[in-house]
């Protein structure tokens, strides 16, 4: 099956992939967006002080 | 003049120092004017393609920021070096690991447990994680290698300048520019901002550094015109370079280390327990035991922004 | 010494790989003594972090 590509998703803020299946006609038998970033705040911010967290969290997004 | 070919890049970071370029506001125009921008994600549409097919060293400029800690991460900064002049590390993320290195903490293992079957929001009985490669109906989809270990930029490829902050600060961003533009440029491995410590910088009145308790952030509500360490509040300033402007002491917060460790410091956090422990008056065995206890999480404070480029750089696997 | 062992101990670094000791140079027997043990401790203890490299 033909797969277009696009990597990576622009405009926004975070790291995207689409990829799109085309059939034999051309036409989108399926597609996948798919998120190629984790950076983990859930488990790193375990053991921090609670008072810290209001400084550490805002860098989930800078935008 | 041919205009500069301008690349800025994103890895494992935010979006903070994105904004940042975008806040010098009106000065953006001067940027317009002096380069092209060819690749820059959260503003235009250029593909990891297009990258590909630039010529070696045809970027003249490449400001990357966020941390390395995937594959495709490692694999676009690589890419960025070979199709850059001058590479640079921007923000603390790129320059030392940043926040995202406090992962170093923990492992793959760990964090996908938490993250895609322990976390509150997560609806997962099946277990399933991410996987560098899956089968679907139509064919098959990738997704990149997340490592155990979080690295800064220099530890994957080689980087001509660091702009350290998170953010770097606005007059920051524009000196370096302005540095470019001029010709200025200092030695490549430079760190920009000042040589010394922020302490050097800080307004704030300083007397005698001996204090018998060390407080939580939350616990007092800090005088405005005396060093925060002399309150009894753990203040990274003698570990952390200056050229911030102080932002979070004016805003009554005691500094948390973003610009990185001084010039001629290697480890941040050993250089500030031992600022630490130099200031606190401990007369006996007690004593000590008592100000070890108001330190709650030693290495998650001296390390906050450095765990990358840390001598031990991430927790025993 | 205190703060540094809490510290390495939230980095996995068993407390035992740290000792502080002052030892005169009339003393030799207890340097000895004292090297003796931390080197066998250490052995025990087996490969500590890995690859420490120096900090760029």
């Amino acid at each position: 099956m033909k797969k277009v590509t696009i990597d990576p998703i622009t405009r926004l803020e975070g790291h995207g992939k689409i990829e799109i299946f085309l059939d034999d006609k051309g036409n989108v038998a399926n597609a996948y967006l798919q998120i190629p970033e984790l950076r983990g705040f859930e488990k790193f911010c375990e053991g921090r002080p609670v008072e810290e967290v209001p400084r550490i969290v805002p860098r989930i997004c800078g935008v | 003049m041919a205009k500069l070919k301008l690349a800025l890049y994103w890895a494992a970071g935010c979006g903070g120092c994105d904004v940042a370029v975008l806040d010098v506001n009106e000065k953006i125009l001067d940027i317009a004017n002096l380069a092209d921008i060819v690749l820059w994600p959260i503003a235009l549409d250029f593909k990891y393609k297009d990258v590909k097919a630039m010529e070696d060293k045809s970027i003249d400029l490449c400001l990357l920021n966020g941390a390395i800690r995937n594959s495709e991460q490692e694999e676009i900064a690589k890419m960025l070096r070979a199709k850059s002049k001058v590479l640079v590390a921007f923000g603390s993320c790129a320059c030392f690991g940043g926040i995202p290195a406090l992962a170093n903490f923990s492992n793959r293992s760990e964090i996908f447990q938490r993250v895609y079957v322990e976390a509150p929001s997560s609806d997962n009985a099946n277990g399933r994680f991410p996987q560098t490669s899956t089968k679907v109906e139509e064919g098959e989809l990738e997704l990149p290698e997340f490592y155990d270990t979080v690295s800064a930029l220099h530890q994957v490829v080689s980087v001509e300048y660091f702009v350290p902050g998170c953010p770097p600060p606005v007059d920051l961003i524009l000196k370096f520019v302005d540095l470019l533009a001029t010709g200025q440029l200092p030695p490549p491995g430079t760190v920009l901002g000042s040589d010394k410590t922020l302490c050097d910088e800080c307004q704030r009145k300083k007397g005698e550094k001996k204090i018998s308790r060390i407080y939580r952030p939350h616990e007092i509500i800090p005088v405005p015109e005396q060093c925060l360490l002399e309150q009894g509040l753990i203040c990274m300033g003698p570990a952390t370079r200056g050229g911030c402007g102080q932002k979070c002491i004016n805003a009554n917060m005691p500094c948390r280390g973003c610009f990185g460790p001084p010039a001629g410091v290697p480890d941040q956090g050993v250089k500030m327990l031992s600022a630490l422990a130099s200031i606190y008056n401990a007369k006996d065995e007690g004593e000590i035991a008592k100000m070890v206890e108001e330190v709650v999480d030693p290495a998650g404070t001296f390390y906050r922004f450095g765990m990358s480029t840390s001598m031990l750089k991430r927790k025993r696997l | 010494m205190a703060l540094l062992k809490k510290m390495l101990a939230q980095l996995g670094i068993e407390e035992e790989r740290v000792r502080l000791e002052w030892v005169a140079a009339s003393e030799p027997d207890r340097f000895v003594a004292v090297v003796k043990e931390m080197t066998q401790k250490v052995r025990e203890l087996g490969p500590g972090a890995p690859d420490l490299v120096a900090v760029a």
